[in-house]
């Protein structure tokens, strides 16, 4: 063995997330809860220097090497392109310096699949090219989220939850399971109690104007006894922090709030944090931070948010989302009225918060915090919310549990079908959620999705038939290449009727997206192997179709039930049937 | 130097890459793959500054 050889490191296991500081947040968060504490793995952490690293006080708990990608202060520097070239070359070369056995990618972004491809590692998850350049996605999970979670908004799994269920395929050689506590409870102190409010988002549609945020301060400081309020943000918030303290609501205050706002480095929020008894705010990075920090959070999601995908991961949580139909948008989307954001009452906010302070500080045990506040609202305020209570299902994976919800939308209902289907398909586990309430409008719009699923089987049908074709051409003793491109081409035909579907049922698209994309990196080395597997492709396509199918049908014969017990009901009594639209 | 003219070299010197790729098969296809990605790379790196700045 030679001098150089000897010092090679070796990396157990190599974390690419070159994505925005939220989602370093939630890679944190993901290895908090995988790993409980630290690992004997030897972790090498790939990330943005400005992203990443005003984090490395927490990424140090996990990983023992950190390579920083300060690729924006080189490109100030310079704009020369062989500097620029060279920069990148020693990047890689100072990666590559290691021994790497796994390498996973979390940040399923395209500059990030070509960061991967240059990566020498003997496994690799998540994007990358191959050598045809062409997008390559070995797992399943990492699949789904190219597929489902970047291309809509029915994944019903936090993000934290996927990049542990990442982390859990690559069968890591240290035993690890993952549990999770509930937040720490409220901590009231008899002298004065801190709740941090962040009250800025990254972008404007995700966060309400201030002045809402001036009238939930004061309402707080004027009905809880002892408490103070710290505003926490960046620098960049400056201006809006200097609306919000202008405001004659917190004028009023004397002195029980405090300005932090582009005071603190992370590191200090984190432990400002720690010390506090609740967070509130949008859904932004200092929610995930709070969520490390281990305390309750209130997230109030707006915009383009997902609420699902990207809450503070944490049970006994609670977001509050707008009941409108165009919520959650894309982050692209026009808006001008931004109506979403009229539709929770800074009242309603303030009077949910509160209610968990005074059930404390009544020391009443059976007091219901909830109840109490859903008795408090008003019923046209609490219609336009979603009040959601974070959980967890049997398998630790999080979910948001709707608190006021009469009776549930079909989005409402196919994230949950899909929370179950997901998995089911991903990871072989078996849940169960009870069929919520529905009425009879979404009785309708579900049973038309029927028709839907019955064309995509009936396309899927013939992608089995086609690949079979291939099957048996190859393995006649002189197969004919023109017969096998065009059967080849059936299929592409048919995988774009199958998309082609998805406008009219958009419910579908996981579905056709998820198998889709699975059949375009199907594992193969020659004809035979990738016909067999699209000929499974196309039949496991066509079993999940099969369960969302029973699934619907068991909704819509729950919902006929009921209406034929409600109508029973009313002919006893003597007033005219109802008469079901199904 | 601006942004555009260097994303313009990126792409000039990827396409004279793929140009001597047809022309000369002795190259090894692995360290003209890495060559390749990394100029990807580096273009991918630069776009997202550039899209960045004009937000």
């Amino acid at each position: 063995m030679n001098e150089k050889s000897s010092i090679i490191q070796k990396i157990d296991l190599c974390i690419v997330q070159i994505s925005r500081i939220g989602d370093v947040l939630q890679t944190i968060r993901a290895l908090q809860l995988f790993f409980k504490g630290p690992t004997t793995l030897s972790i090498l952490f790939i990330g943005r220097k400005e992203f990443a690293g005003p984090l490395e006080f927490l990424l140090k708990k996990y990983c023992k090497h950190i390579i920083y990608l300060d690729f924006k202060n080189n490109l100030n520097r310079t704009s020369e392109k062989a500097l620029l070239k060279q920069y990148v070359s020693d990047f890689i070369s100072s990666i590559n310096q290691y021994e790497i056995d796994k390498c996973v990618n979390l940040s399923f972004s395209k500059t990030s699949s070509y960061l991967c491809s240059l990566i020498k590692a003997s496994q690799k998850l998540g994007l990358s090219r191959d050598k045809d350049d062409n997008l390559s996605i070995s797992d399943p999970w990492c699949q789904y989220v190219y597929s489902v979670v970047m291309r809509g908004c029915w994944n019903p799994f936090n993000l934290v939850d996927i990049f542990i269920s990442v982390l859990e395929s690559l069968k890591l050689r240290q035993e690890v399971t993952m549990t999770i506590l509930p937040s720490e409870p409220l901590r009231i102190s008899q002298n004065t109690t801190s709740v941090v409010v962040h009250p800025f988002a990254s972008i404007d549609k995700k966060r309400w104007e201030v002045s809402k945020w001036a009238y939930i301060i004061n309402y707080l400081l004027s009905n809880i006894p002892n408490i103070e309020i710290i505003v926490v943000g960046a620098k960049s918030d400056t201006i809006e922090g200097e609306k919000l303290f202008s405001d004659d609501l917190i004028q009023n205050c004397f002195g029980k709030v405090t300005n932090k706002i582009g005071q603190t480095s992370l590191e200090q929020l984190y432990e400002v944090m720690r010390c506090s008894s609740m967070f509130m705010g949008h859904d932004s990075m200092c929610g995930h931070l709070a969520a490390i920090a281990n305390i309750p959070c209130v997230t109030i999601s707006l915009g383009s948010v997902r609420s699902h995908e990207t809450a503070p991961y944490g049970n006994e949580n609670f977001v509050i989302a707008p009941k409108v139909a165009c919520y959650p948008c894309y982050p692209d989307t026009l808006c001008n009225g931004l109506y979403c954001h009229k539709t929770i009452s800074a009242w309603l906010v303030a009077s949910f918060v509160s209610s968990f302070f005074e059930r404390i500080i009544d020391k009443c045990v059976t007091y219901n915090a909830i109840d109490s506040f859903l008795d408090r609202a008003a019923s046209v305020d609490i219609a336009s919310i979603i009040l959601y209570k974070s959980g967890l299902d049997k398998n630790n994976k999080l979910f948001l549990d709707p608190l006021n919800i009469i009776d549930a939308d079909a989005p409402m209902l196919f994230r949950l079908y899909y929370h179950i289907i997901w998995s089911f398909v991903l990871e072989d586990k078996e849940i169960n959620f009870s069929i919520p309430p529905i009425s009879s409008l979404v009785a309708t719009e579900i049973q038309n999705y029927l028709e839907g699923i019955k064309y995509i089987f009936e396309l899927n049908v013939f992608g089995e038939q086609y690949s079979q074709f291939v099957l048996d051409e190859c393995s006649n003793k002189r197969p004919q290449l023109d017969k096998i491109k065009s059967y080849i081409g059936k299929i592409s035909e048919i995988d774009g009727m199958s998309l082609g579907l998805k406008e009219k049922f958009s419910l579908l698209s996981p579905i056709v997206d998820y198998y889709y994309v699975n059949r375009t990196n199907l594992p193969g080395k020659n004809m035979i192997q990738l016909a067999s597997n699209s000929l499974l492709n196309f039949k496991e396509a066509n079993c999940t179709l099969n369960i969302l199918n029973e699934f619907i049908l068991k909704t819509i014969e729950d919902y006929r039930s009921k209406q034929n017990v409600f109508d029973s009901e009313i002919n006893i009594s003597g007033k005219s049937p109802h008469i079901t639209e199904l | 130097m601006s942004m555009n003219k260097l994303i313009d070299e990126i792409l000039f010197e990827l396409k004279e890459l793929k140009k001597n790729k047809k022309n000369n098969a002795r190259t090894t296809v692995s360290g003209e793959m890495d060559q390749y990605f990394e100029l990807m790379l580096l273009l991918n790196l630069v776009e997202e500054e550039s899209n960045e700045g004009n937000k």
